[in-house]
């Protein structure tokens, strides 16, 4: 019971270091990974319980922050992530909270939480998934936020004055792109219960966007629920968590910039 | 839908006219669809323009057609409706008369036609249809002997021709009841002119020097209009001019433009049935932990118009980019291609050393502007208030 290998067994990235001292910041940590290789005798039952632990699941870095290969082992109970002095950290990615979210164990599962954060965490859908009301999704570069439950018309004021405003038009859904820095782009409203997102000849498209495919994702009321299906895009379509998920062997989950797969043994 | 009656286009439900051929649609419109503007393919005007009567609710309104005044009911004078006799019956009674020639009225009724008390019908807003005068309202017409055209029986003058119908039904002068309504004024001098839909002028409202209170309360071509606020502007007019104020109405007060006009955020202008917003896209700011808000990325947008679409509630919202930006139905960069009121290139949006500018290219129904707190206007400016249009005589 040597385990030496989970922690840089697919380091690539041109940094290792970084993430070495990212991880041996936390005490926790460090204990499972460095002690382990001195292999005191003292802290071997320790270690022992660390390595096992860190077995279960680790997180690859896809694409952030010129780390991109390298891995995080979840050898712990919680691993916090974030900008700041967290186990994961990305202290130079400016879309992630100081403390932005956990990976945890709850129940013999990895879940994902979202610790509060300022732009949530996201998870790359596989099958049609639920979205609530004002839902917010991810697509290439897009941070889009889809509505179902749209508000009536206007009734007249106490006076009996009616409100007049624009003509009316049905609508099923209000799709809005929030642009970065939080003003809201265009905002489109449809009246059809399925809309199409993609790079051309959809619904909605994004003809600039270098990470959208041409036919992305779909967007489907059905039933007063709302379903957003991938459409076999080239990098997915994520769906932002609200409170905490759990997550299966081969989810992507987007932090801030950093695009983090997860790994379970 | 509505299918146009005359080449079959389906039209939605709140057009007047058809986006096909232009005739007058007839089915009942729904609250919110009327715009008291000229369609920009313009009406089949040979379609009785009184039919379509948008904006004269209070003069052609469900009280009307009844017995204005109630001298001339069923046992008034020596008309009486309910005879078989096919004697002119200028009022009181449906004005299709079978085979009755546009003459009529002449040679008829000894009595002038009673006029409209001013308070006319009560301000009744149960089961209000804004802007719209029921078909039935036509039972109280009047024909024009010029051109044939229903004149509501408070009318003096054909809304369509502009005949004095004081003359044709009462040749002989007869002192008219409430000395003020019978000087002979052939257009007030200080006044407001309803325009109807189709174009042609409605209503007039007098106004005096100094201050005018503009309201459902305060007037017949006012107290039909479910989006007029009962107090809802103020226009103070002194020497040659006026200003026009917004007494936190609901709707508030449009003014169209004359000219190139510059943009501030917040400002809410109106083109053809559609009103919008402009807003600023500003650079965005740190937050107080660095924190950036994550987002798609900005590939240039500078300013947006969002369309409101209820008090507190907003719906497509469409950024500017670039220099300019034009609207209109088709051929702008931002289409409406539902609104029949916004023409095919309405407007411009223009960036120029960091300020913006809205101009209106020459479009049917004119750009619109709304009044923040108070504005100058002068004579022959039109007025968007609720959902009539007015133009101000102040010569």
């Amino acid at each position: 019971m040597v385990p030496v290998s989970f922690e840089v067994e697919t380091r690539v990235g041109p940094r290792p270091s970084a993430v070495h001292a990212a991880v041996a910041t936390q005490p926790h940590d460090t204990r499972t990974a460095r002690d382990s290789r001195e292999s005191k005798p003292g802290r071997s039952t320790l270690f022992f319980g660390g390595a096992m632990q860190a077995a279960r699941a680790k997180l690859t870095l896809i694409r952030g922050d010129g780390d991109d290969g390298v891995s995080f082992t979840l050898a712990g109970q919680d691993h916090l992530a974030g900008r700041g002095d967290c186990p994961i950290s990305f202290p130079d990615d400016p879309f992630l909270s100081p403390i932005h979210a956990n990976f945890a164990y709850a129940s013999h599962q990895l879940v994902v939480r979202d610790e509060g954060s300022l732009n949530g965490v996201y998870v790359r859908i596989s099958t049609p998934t639920e979205l609530v009301n004002g839902a917010m999704v991810l697509v290439g570069e897009q941070v889009l936020s889809v509505e179902h439950a749209l508000q009536p018309a206007d009734l007249p004021d106490a006076e009996g004055t009616y409100y007049s405003a624009s003509m009316v038009r049905p609508a099923a859904l209000e799709i809005r792109q929030n642009l970065r820095g939080g003003q809201i782009g265009w905002v489109h409203r449809m009246a059809g219960d399925i809309v199409t997102i993609g790079r051309e000849n959809n619904d909605i498209n994004f003809p600039d966007d270098p990470f959208i495919s041409g036919r992305h994702a779909e967007l489907k009321l059905a039933g007063g629920m709302l379903w957003v299906t991938d459409l076999g895009s080239r990098n997915g379509t994520f769906v932002r968590v609200h409170g905490e998920r759990v997550l299966k062997h081969g989810d992507y989950v987007f932090l801030g910039q950093q695009l983090l797969r997860v790994e379970i043994v | 839908m509505t299918v146009c009656n005359r080449c079959g286009k389906e039209n939605q439900d709140h057009y007047k006219f058809c986006l096909g051929c232009g005739a007058e649609l007839t089915a009942a419109p729904k609250p919110g669809g009327d715009m008291a503007m000229m369609k920009t393919m313009m009406a089949d005007t040979g379609a009785s323009p009184a039919g379509g009567m948008a904006g004269l609710g209070g003069m052609a309104g469900p009280g009307v057609p009844g017995a204005p005044g109630g001298a001339g009911g069923p046992g008034g004078m020596m008309r009486g409706p309910s005879s078989a006799v096919p004697q002119p019956l200028p009022r009181g009674s449906a004005s299709a008369m079978p085979g009755m020639p546009p003459s009529g009225p002449l040679g008829g009724p000894a009595m002038p036609p009673v006029m409209q008390p001013p308070m006319g019908p009560p301000p009744g807003v149960p089961g209000f249809s804004p802007g719209f005068a029921p078909p039935a309202a036509a039972a109280g017409m009047r024909r024009c002997p010029s051109c044939g055209s229903d004149v509501p029986p408070s009318f003096r003058f054909c809304g369509t021709c502009g005949f004095r119908m004081d003359e044709a039904s009462a040749p002989m002068p007869v002192p008219m009841p409430g000395g003020g309504l019978g000087q002979p004024v052939g257009r007030a001098r200080l006044s407001m002119t309803l325009i109807r839909p189709d174009g042609t002028e409605g209503g007039t409202h007098e106004l005096r020097p100094g201050e005018n209170k503009l309201g459902r309360s305060f007037g017949a071509v006012f107290e039909n209009d479910g989006y007029l606020s009962p107090i809802h502007a103020q226009l103070d007019i002194r020497g040659g001019g006026a200003m026009i104020r917004d007494l936190d109405s609901l709707n508030g007060v449009f003014v169209k433009m004359t000219q190139e006009e510059e943009l501030t955020s917040g400002q809410i202008i109106r083109i053809g049935q559609e009103l919008l917003r402009f807003e600023v896209i500003a650079q965005p700011e740190p937050t107080p932990d660095g924190t950036e808000l994550m987002g798609s990325p900005n590939p240039g947008y500078w300013g947006k118009l969002t369309v409101i679409i209820g008090r507190e509630i907003t719906g497509a919202a469409f950024p500017l980019l670039g220099d300019s930006s034009t609207l209109g139905r088709e051929r702008g960069d931002i289409n409406f291609p539902d609104d029949g009121y916004v023409s095919g290139l309405h407007a411009r949006v223009t960036l120029r050393d960091g300020r913006v500018f809205l101009a209106d290219l020459g479009s049917s129904n004119g750009t619109f502007i709304k009044v923040n707190g108070e504005r100058a206007i002068g004579h022959d400016s039109f007025v968007l208030l609720g959902q009539q249009l007015f133009r101000v005589n102040l010569a």
